[in-house]
């Protein structure tokens, strides 16, 4: 039992986490990085 | 079942197929979302953000990645380590080369702490001095999902005039992780994916869990002979490197394993 509400509670954390970063734009940036080829990632540079 | 789970996953999470003819790269709103396991965000076929790369981006920015580790944490504190069991495209690759009939042996134990420290060392400490994504540079999955294809099928000549140190250097990377993976069951989640080393850590304390009934259980071993992982069930369920696969619990036959909350 002890285990399923920290369970929850670390999700609930997490959960806000993901709130917080959305209202400082952090997906946005994540779309603006993701979007670009990355060639370093292929080794190529 | 698994296996089909993975390959659609595969399939999802590199769906942008236009890239292939088209060439470009997939720049749309689900690059918002971060696919929850390895998946190189900045290859062409790739539909989803990869949290490695994310997490170094505002790493390398001296930035908390909020929305990251949001990400993995509420995907851990729900399932622990199963995504990289399910839906890796890396994790399925590597499962398929320890098909390849070979020698075989087990991963020496301290290689398992490794990943531990590339996630401290290199997804983390040279990424905030440097600003650059370290990890990314060494990954062998860029180099297998964008950099081998676009360079083979590169009609200009344009990236093929950029090859140098660094793309043999992965290269030879990406030899090492092949053999290792043909000889030692899934030898990168095991030893570097820095999303394992996250996750693994959410595996005691998770949602959901596997329970055993010792009563049950002969301790026969079969578990681990067929756990990708190669964790042994019997003796501990909820190991750092157990990626909830099931396999176990279908293969155990004494039926003494479940999963559950």
């Amino acid at each position: 039992m002890k285990r399923i509400i920290f369970a929850i509670i670390l999700a609930i954390i997490f959960v806000a986490s993901i709130i917080y970063g959305g209202k400082l734009d952090q997906f946005t940036e994540i779309e603006s990085t993701g979007s670009v080829m990355c060639l370093s990632c292929m080794g190529i540079e | 079942m698994k296996r089909i789970i993975q390959i659609l996953a595969t399939f999802i999470v590199n769906g942008y197929f236009p890239a292939i003819y088209k060439g470009g790269i997939y720049q749309g709103p689900m690059k918002r979302v971060c696919w929850p396991v390895l998946n190189c965000w900045g290859c062409p076929t790739a539909m989803y953000g990869c949290p490695a790369g994310g997490l170094q981006h505002f790493i390398g920015l001296q930035l908390i990645p909020w929305a990251v580790l949001g990400i993995l944490g509420t995907v851990g504190a729900a399932v622990g380590r199963m995504a990289c069991g399910w839906i890796c495209p890396f994790g399925l690759f590597q499962d398929l080369l320890f098909k390849i009939r070979s020698f075989k042996m087990r991963m020496p134990v301290f290689f398992k702490f490794f990943k531990y420290a590339v996630l401290v060392i290199v997804a983390g400490l040279v990424v905030y001095k440097v600003g650059e994504p370290w990890f990314c540079k060494l990954c062998p999955d860029g180099l297998l999902i964008a950099g081998f294809p676009l360079v083979l099928f590169d009609k200009t000549g344009d990236l093929r005039a950029l090859i140098g140190w660094h793309y043999y250097m992965k290269i030879g990377i990406f030899i090492f992780i092949i053999l290792a993976s043909i000889t030692m069951k899934r030898f990168f989640c095991r030893s570097m994916c820095i999303i394992g080393a996250v996750y693994s850590v959410f595996n005691r304390f998770s949602f959901t869990k596997l329970r055993l009934n010792k009563d049950k259980c002969r301790e026969c071993g079969s578990c681990q002979n067929v756990c990708p992982m190669d964790v042994p069930v019997y003796k501990q369920q909820n190991h750092i490197d157990c990626i909830r696969c099931l396999d176990c619990v279908y293969k155990c036959p004494s039926k003494a394993l479940k999963y559950g909350i």
